[in-house]
């Protein structure tokens, strides 16, 4: 390859750098198309890029089984997560963790249109028979809604499904718009 | 280096980002949850929703996956280095300071590994090794005759140091920016744009039978 010392540089001035950008773009400027030490360049460095464009478009599929896999391992590594008591009568106890009860919540407040539910803390009142829990719930709001009207109709739905699905009573509901999404 | 906040990048990849769900390749049964955003399911992950994770390993399995089988060109080690690093991205997700970065977290882990495992099972080759060297593997030549240039380009990239072809697989084949593959690679831009240009004589010299 007809360079200089440093190994980058063509006599006439430009570099390899450029050229191989040329060769990705497809769009070499007048000066590459008519310089000799450019095109010599070229040939040399023309190969790589196909080459390169080839092995970058053969398929790879990961194996079928691998989210699969991946989940058996994450599912035997959970460790104990916090655990909520639901109401009942004495000495017949039900609990739920408090992911299991988040996930209701959150799938709660994302039926409400424009509305993607993220973190979702709860901090129950054991000594409280009439509350059973507050909440805080993060959301992302989709751009062209309103936060006041989506921050009640949240509550409306978290509540609803605490109370049908939890048979918890929610007290305090603090909502944190995070986020900002495009519809 | 896997193991720095997501934060410290500052970086939120457009590619090859997979368009949600878009990589989903099998049990279609969500697909609701699978288009919810990247910051969205990193956030309920990291409070213990498993089913968000899932999302986020179907829509990511197909990048994780083809970046560690070009680095490693094995698709077995491939498939344990991107199992390992999806089980590692759970472990640390109390470290994602930057939700929508995940990408260019879970790409750092997943390449580390790689790499890791390239260093491990198999001393890179240098392309300026001897005669005797060459004649172990096959020769361009031969490649011309069975596989073709793409071949001979897998073959030359073996030969490079584990690093460079990190960079080549990242930046001149999935198409990250050089501060994205600076990033992953825990260097900087400078440096990566200096691997390439090493790298690519080398490569060259390999493909001189298709000038």
């Amino acid at each position: 390859m007809a360079v200089n010392a440093a190994g980058d540089r063509l006599p006439c001035g430009h570099d390899i750098d450029q050229l191989w950008d040329h060769l990705a773009k497809g769009t070499p400027d007048q000066h590459v198309r008519s310089c000799e030490y450019c095109q010599a360049a070229l040939s040399e460095i023309r190969p790589l890029r196909t080459a390169t464009s080839e092995l970058a478009a053969e398929p790879v599929r990961p194996p079928a089984d691998l989210s699969g896999t991946v989940m058996a391992a994450v599912r035997a590594r959970i460790a104990g997560a916090p655990r909520i008591a639901l109401p009942g009568p004495a000495g017949n106890r039900l609990f739920i963790s408090e992911p299991a009860a988040a996930f209701i919540l959150r799938a709660a407040g994302d039926t409400v249109d424009g509305v993607r539910a993220r973190s979702c803390r709860l901090t129950p009142y054991p000594h409280d028979q009439s509350i059973s829990t507050d909440l805080k719930l993060s959301i992302s709001l989709r751009s062209d809604m309103p936060a006041l009207a989506a921050a009640r109709a949240v509550r409306t739905a978290v509540r609803g499904a605490a109370r049908a699905q939890l048979g918890l009573t929610l007290g305090r509901i603090d909502i944190d718009v995070v986020d900002v999404h495009a519809g | 280096m896997g193991g720095e906040p997501i934060g410290s990048t500052g970086l939120e990849f457009g590619v090859p980002r997979p368009r949600p769900g878009a990589a989903d390749c099998g049990s279609p049964q969500r697909p609701a949850r699978a288009a919810l955003d990247d910051a969205t399911l990193v956030v309920r992950a990291r409070e213990g929703d498993v089913t968000a994770f899932e999302d986020l390993v179907r829509r990511y399995q197909v990048p994780v996956y083809r970046i560690a089988v070009r680095i490693l060109n094995d698709p077995c080690r491939a498939a344990d280095t991107a199992q390992e690093a999806f089980v590692m991205a759970w472990r640390r997700l109390p470290e994602v300071k930057a939700e929508q970065a995940f990408a260019a977290w879970l790409y750092r882990i997943a390449v580390t590994r790689a790499v890791s495992t390239l260093r491990t099972v198999r001393p890179y080759l240098p392309l300026d090794e001897t005669a005797a060297a060459r004649d172990r593997s096959p020769g361009p030549e031969e490649h011309a005759l069975a596989d073709g240039l793409a071949a001979a380009l897998r073959c030359a990239l073996n030969r490079l140091t584990p690093e460079q072809r990190a960079c080549w697989i990242l930046r001149e084949m999935e198409g990250l920016s050089y501060e994205e593959v600076a990033a992953i690679l825990h260097t900087t831009p400078g440096a990566v744009r200096g691997r390439l240009h090493r790298a690519r004589p080398q490569l060259a010299q390999e493909l001189t039978p298709w000038r």
